[in-house]
């Protein structure tokens, strides 16, 4: 029996669906079976992220509606065969589900896969409520920013009131010289004003927007700083300890050579 | 706004359960057409009921004295109860349920209902209540509090914070730390500096002639 999890920020443009993509790969990486769900119905783009945009045939609504059976839905993703996709469907809105019927889905996606992963629209109306009625544990997505912070604080404040009464944070987009110079929030204020656990840390990384470009999730990619931070975020969400990325130690060869011969 | 008016009996007699908080005129209004609809019922109780106000609106003194007119032309009786009455014998108006000491005497203490809140206010969150508050968690951006009382939040506090929202200057509103928000104490509004300051320790708000201030609590 798998488990679902809910990924989402209020805001909107934070990086739920980066995210979502990246941590289902990382887990199918490791041999999980994995299903990811797009609940942005009406805005779907889960698919083109991971470049499976032309495979779709039947979409979330269609299963919802019992126009087609869950199995004829799902996309098996053309890299990772422990993979799978459910999209959204893009003619119909957030109103075409209820949250009676996403249970249901969920509970019927658990009973194949490990890992069931909800990439939640943003809002808070009826695409949120649908987005986590399923769901067994949150993943809350936020950038250094006072409006990206502000409505993660409103939405664990609703998912408390859905009974997710431990839900994980991940800061994406940090951008570590501007937090030294005092021009970003840093982390530590973040977890302050959110007191929820911290799971992650994404530092802004221009490699992600080439892999989602391409539909490549960047957690495939060896050098992407970014890609190593969801690798991370994957470990802890399975168990392991694992120590947060250090952003402040230089990455490319000059950089480090120079921090050896300054000793 | 819609108001859910509920009338419901108890051992003493019949309570009024208003939960939407709105325009006063309209809560009137509801309570009106709920009386129409069971005035048949009360008819043939065999004594006036009393009746008892319960739920998160909060009345003024004016408005209380307009819902009683209301209930007496229906032959009910407005009643108030702060505490349930454990005895039906024990009279109504009864004694304070706790003696304040002498040494307390100069208005360094007040006896009112106070609501407990066991976790963090977030944005969006609002609590109105006809007593004091205690938060024991902070107050986040977005988060609003509304008392009768005082306000008393262990952590810190970023939200907006109304005490004495009836109008009472003597109510005052701590914080582990005012961060940032508002604090409100009856008529009057005050709002965090725009530049951060760095504080030491738990912080009281109270009125002092037409403004607010602030001072450091001293332990």
């Amino acid at each position: 029996m798998g488990e679902v999890i809910v990924i989402t920020s209020g805001k909107g443009g934070v990086g739920k669906t980066t995210t979502t993509a990246n941590i289902g790969t990382g887990l199918a990486l490791l041999g999980k079976n994995v299903a990811i769900v797009d609940a942005d119905i009406g805005l779907r783009n889960l698919d083109v992220v991971m470049g499976l945009e032309n495979r779709i045939v039947y979409d979330l609504v269609d299963v919802a509606e019992g126009n087609c059976r869950l199995k004829q839905a799902l996309i098996r993703d053309k890299r990772y065969p422990t993979l799978h996709l459910l999209p959204a469907a893009q003619t119909r809105d957030k109103n075409a589900v209820s949250p009676e019927q996403m249970k249901v889905l969920c509970e019927e996606l658990k009973q194949e896969f490990d890992f069931v992963l909800i990439d939640c629209p943003a809002g808070i109306e009826q695409g949120f409520k649908n987005a986590v009625a399923g769901a067994d544990r949150a993943i809350v997505v936020t950038t250094p920013e006072v409006s990206a912070v502000r409505d993660a604080d409103r939405i664990i404040g609703l998912l408390y009131a859905e009974g997710l009464t431990a839900p994980k944070l991940i800061v994406n987009r940090i951008r570590q010289h501007m937090v030294k110079k005092g021009d970003m929030m840093n982390i530590d204020d973040i977890v302050d004003i959110l007191a929820i656990d911290l799971i992650g840390i994404v530092p802004d990384d221009e490699y992600i927007v080439v892999s989602t470009n391409r539909g490549e999730p960047a957690v495939a990619s060896a050098d992407s700083q970014a890609g190593k931070a969801y690798q991370n975020i994957v470990q802890r969400l399975m168990g392991a300890e694992v120590p947060f990325l250090n952003l402040d130690e230089p990455q490319n060869f000059w950089g480090r050579m120079k921090k050896i011969f300054a000793r | 706004m819609a108001h859910d008016v509920l009338i419901k009996g108890n051992r003493y007699g019949l309570e009024l359960i208003v939960d939407a908080v709105g325009e006063f005129a309209e809560l009137l209004q509801a309570v009106e057409k709920k009386l129409t609809s069971a005035s048949e019922f009360f008819a043939k109780a065999p004594t006036p009921p009393l009746i008892c106000l319960k739920g998160q609106a909060l009345l003024s003194a004016e408005q209380k004295t307009a819902l009683g007119e209301l209930l007496q032309r229906y032959g009910l009786c407005l009643e108030e109860r702060v505490e349930p009455v454990r005895e039906r014998e024990q009279p109504r108006t009864a004694a304070p349920a706790y003696e304040i000491p002498a040494f307390l005497s100069g208005g360094e203490a007040v006896e009112r209902p106070t609501l407990f809140v066991y976790k963090t206010l977030r944005g969006g969150q609002e609590i109105r209540y006809h007593g004091s508050v205690v938060v024991l968690g902070d107050v986040n951006p977005g988060a609003r509090i509304f008392a009768e009382g005082d306000i008393l939040v262990t952590g810190s506090t970023r939200g907006v914070l109304h005490a004495g929202v009836l109008g009472d200057e003597n109510t005052v509103i701590t914080a582990g730390r005012l961060a940032g928000g508002q604090v409100r104490i009856a008529g009057c509004i005050a709002r965090a500096p725009d530049q951060e300051e760095n504080t030491q320790g738990p912080e009281r708000a109270r009125v002092s002639g037409d403004q607010i201030v602030i001072q450091t609590v001293n332990r």
